[in-house]
């Protein structure tokens, strides 16, 4: 101990009681607050983002409106009515009518079901393979990780959409293969994340520990090294979503995703563009409806980023 | 050095050999022959096999994956199912060079408003500056690029009237479809300089550096904006495989004669041959940019190629 000693001479004639901090300390050892679970913290940090509190109440909105508008509504997304075509917005028709006299309110709500379904079950195929390549790859390790990687390599090179397009013509246009096309690729991200955040966690004391007293591959995986590697998992899914719905309505504007009469907002722009200067509702709707979605999930996303793992937060 | 480049170099061949062997097999794959007799009702039979034959299309898989290769080693990327005297390669030659030249066009656009926007973003950081590029790169990475061309294909070509909607002929007709192109790169630029800025200007050099009485602007310009840079060329790769995306949209939408529009085309059409051969083309393309970022990346900053 380095400590000056005609420094604390100084002191040694003061009273006791001047080095009394708190006479009073029973009460030190009450837990006045409730501890709190680390999922607590990250809910509590979500709460106070408001971009993200307003992503996430639009895309909940729109999720109950999609499920409930249709069921309700006296329009179906293929009814047509050649006695209101083309129609404004109006109190009978929200959004207006197409060029066939189709109510393009409900229609958007059928193409929201459409997106939210692909954006929702694309992200968690995703996540599954995503969670099992990465994991794997970085628990096993040497060669084995090396070779796996090396194949993530290459098929994250290659151009994605020219797949997709490839995969569309292949299955045919529908929305399973629209999933199964956005699934060629899209778990590549995520699974390096895994990886790298299994390779890091997994010479940590407690992982150790667990092994030595007799965890085996997949205990250590499901128990230790995946609920710790989380945040950064749920982040990189996170992402997935708008991508998917993106690539969904790509598709569709290209004429490739899915098929008449259903519609999705891609295609609903898509039918839109000739109409664009005489009826630029026809489009507003459709593409007001892609923004808003695409803003919502992407400020969720960035949300979940700065609630899960602060330290990233600039 | 060089050890890197050739395994980089392996690494871009084995692409394009996966690239080539998996587009080969789904294209035969594809349900329906263009010349199987349910397609074609009234060609005879026979006369369509002839057809079917010429193309080579009687012999088993393997043989025909074999002369595809032998094909493509000789620059032959095949000739049209739909079209009987055009050649994918004639398409490209006459379409690549547009395509191209509207990308370059909006590479460089958005590396010359990219790059200062998140320099000044950096430097003004958290004042209105900082917030009004952080907006815009918000939009610029939400919206689509399709939402993107159709809104300002509607406003500056339908309504204001301002722009020309169609074709490629004068300087004025490149403006939109490059403002279009250019709009989510820009995005992407800005705040991958403004974050890698951050991180240059909080290093021990710049405090050296400025301790040195070196003037600010070049403490900026030169010492942290060199070292903020090597992110951007990472990016490079997958900016141009973010143009073609992006090009399809586009060269549709204002009709540019590219080969993203007749891609489309050829999709709609069924055109098997013409997709393989352009998605070949493209791909083999990519790849090339990306190893070309990579390497470099390696030359500009040598703890690359130390790390892999």
């Amino acid at each position: 101990m380095s400590v000056n000693l005609p420094d604390m001479q100084k002191y040694a004639n003061l009273p006791d009681e001047l080095f009394v901090i708190n006479e009073d300390s029973t009460g030190a050892e009450e837990i006045s607050r409730p501890s709190t679970t680390y999922w607590h913290d990250v809910w509590h940090r979500f709460r106070r983002d408001p971009l993200a509190v307003i992503g996430a109440s639009i895309i909940l909105i729109m999720a109950v409106m999609a499920v409930v508008i249709p069921m309700l509504s006296p329009y179906t997304y293929s009814g047509m009515d050649l006695t209101s075509m083309n129609m404004g917005p109006s109190l009978a028709h929200p959004c207006g009518t197409d060029q066939m006299g189709r109510d393009l309110f409900i229609r958007i709500m059928y193409g929201a079901r459409i997106s939210l379904t692909i954006g929702i079950v694309a992200a968690a195929i995703n996540f599954v393979i995503g969670v099992i390549y990465g994991g794997l790859s970085g628990y096993i390790g040497g060669r084995t990780d090396m070779v796996m990687m090396r194949i993530v390599d290459i098929l994250s090179s290659l151009p994605s959409l020219l797949y997709i397009v490839l995969i569309m013509l292949l299955f045919g246009s529908n929305m399973p293969s629209v999933i199964l096309a956005l699934c060629f690729t899209s778990w590549i991200g995520t699974a390096r994340v895994v990886r790298s955040e299994v390779m890091r966690l997994k010479f940590s004391e407690y992982v150790l520990a667990s092994r030595l007293a007799g965890g085996r591959t997949w205990h250590l995986l499901r128990t230790h090294l995946l609920p710790n590697a989380m945040g950064p998992i749920i982040v990189s899914t996170a992402f997935l979503i708008p991508n998917a719905i993106f690539s969904e309505a790509f598709l569709s504007f290209l004429g490739i995703g899915i098929q008449a009469p259903m519609a999705s907002w891609g295609s609903l722009a898509n039918d839109a563009i000739p109409m664009m200067l005489s009826q630029p509702y026809q489009i507003f709707f459709p593409v007001l409806a892609i923004c808003l979605t695409m803003f919502s999930f992407n400020f969720i996303g960035d949300g979940l980023r700065d609630a899960l793992d602060p330290r990233l937060k600039k | 050095m060089l050890k890197y480049i050739l395994k980089r170099l392996l690494a871009g061949v084995l692409t394009i050999v996966v690239l080539i062997t998996i587009s080969f097999f789904m294209m035969h794959a594809m349900p329906g022959s263009p010349f199987s007799p349910n397609e074609q009702k009234n060609v005879p039979p026979e006369v369509l096999a002839r057809i079917a034959a010429s193309y080579g299309l009687d012999r088993p898989v393997f043989e025909q994956y074999l002369s595809y290769w032998r094909n493509l080693l000789h620059g032959d990327l095949g000739i049209s199912y739909k079209k009987q005297d055009t050649t994918v390669n004639s398409i490209i030659s006459q379409h690549f060079p547009v395509s191209a030249r509207v990308g370059a066009v909006a590479v460089i656009v958005a590396l010359i408003i990219g790059i200062p926007m998140g320099v000044l973003a950096a430097l003004y950081r958290g004042r209105f500056m900082d917030m009004a590029a952080m907006v815009f790169c918000t939009i610029g990475i939400s919206v689509p690029v399709f939402v993107i061309s159709v809104l300002l294909l509607y406003l500056f070509a339908g309504v204001l009237q301002w722009l020309p909607s169609y074709g490629l002929t004068t300087w004025r007709h490149y403006i939109l479809p490059v403002a279009c192109l250019a709009f989510n790169p820009i995005a992407y630029i800005t705040r991958q300089t403004r974050s890698s800025m951050l991180e240059a200007l909080e290093q021990d050099y710049i405090r050296t550096a400025r301790a040195k009485g070196v003037k600010e602007l070049w403490v900026v310009g030169k010492h942290a904006l060199k070292n903020a840079l090597t992110p951007v060329i990472t990016y490079l790769g997958p900016l141009i495989a973010g143009l073609l995306t992006g090009s399809f949209v586009v060269e549709r939408l204002f009709s540019v004669p590219g080969v993203g529009r007749y891609f489309v085309q050829s999709v709609s059409d069924r055109d098997y041959t013409m997709i393989m051969g352009i998605v070949i083309f493209f791909g083999i393309f990519v790849v090339i940019c990306n190893l070309i970022s990579d390497i470099l990346l390696a030359i500009v900053d040598p703890r690359v190629k130390l790390n892999s």
